[in-house]
């Protein structure tokens, strides 16, 4: 697949959307009775994510 | 409501990162205890908890280990953690690990003149005659004997004739 990091990036956190994994944590968070809000996941757990699947990608292999 | 964990594992299926199905399920937990350790920390401690678990799971699930940048190779810090992370154990065993391991290599070398590191080569005495040798500035003459690493052969056909 011939996507530069940016495309990889956006395609990474549409699929993310796709699967509303943002709304998920935060209802992680409020059963684990932490409040945390919804702008703070997207700006850090999120990012963490994205970029360790990108990070992964990148590495693994020629 | 679908768990986290599901949604997540269905995240990176769909990534087509290139991994296993069962290191994709894996990669899927990591992440998942990460948010919940995320979670559970003290707001101040929670970003370098983020980048201390996103370096861990890139080493376990890469092939390529860290170089450390101006380096070209691994600290011993940085093999400590690969290796850990490798074979599912905490730092310290591999790091004890590790000691033990350059420990023995003297003292059977010591003791039997040669020491054999499976898949890496064999470290022994030289067979050749001790020297005299010294500083001659101002040291005494001193019988001078020599210890040599044997690469394996596998070792050395992969790394010096480019073979996979």
């Amino acid at each position: 697949m011939d996507e530069n990091p940016k495309q990889e990036r956006e395609r990474l956190e549409g699929l993310k959307d796709q699967y509303k994994l943002d709304e998920a944590i935060e209802q992680k968070a409020l059963r684990m009775r932490k409040n945390v809000p919804l702008s703070e996941i997207k700006a850090t757990v999120d990012d963490m994510m994205v970029e360790t699947l990108r990070e992964i990608r990148k590495r693994k292999g020629p | 409501m679908e768990a986290l964990k599901s949604k997540i594992r269905k995240w990176v299926k769909a990534s087509g990162v290139p991994l296993t199905s069962t290191e994709q399920t894996q990669l899927a937990n990591e992440l998942q205890d990460t948010i919940v350790s995320w979670l559970k920390a003290p707001p101040s401690k929670r970003e370098s908890l983020l980048r201390y678990r996103k370096h861990q799971i890139v080493l376990r699930f890469s092939d390529r280990p860290y170089v450390s940048p101006g380096h070209g190779g691994l600290t011993k810090t940085q093999l400590v953690r690969y290796l850990a992370s490798r074979v599912a154990t905490n730092n310290k065993t591999a790091l004890s690990f590790l000691d033990h391991l350059a420990e023995t290599a003297i003292k059977e070398t010591k003791k039997h003149g040669a020491f054999v590191v499976p898949g890496i080569g064999t470290l022994a005495h030289s067979y050749s005659k001790a020297k005299m040798g010294r500083n001659p500035k101002n040291a005494p003459a001193t019988n001078t004997k020599v210890v040599h690493f044997k690469v394996a052969k596998a070792i050395r056909d992969v790394v010096t004739r480019g073979k996979d």
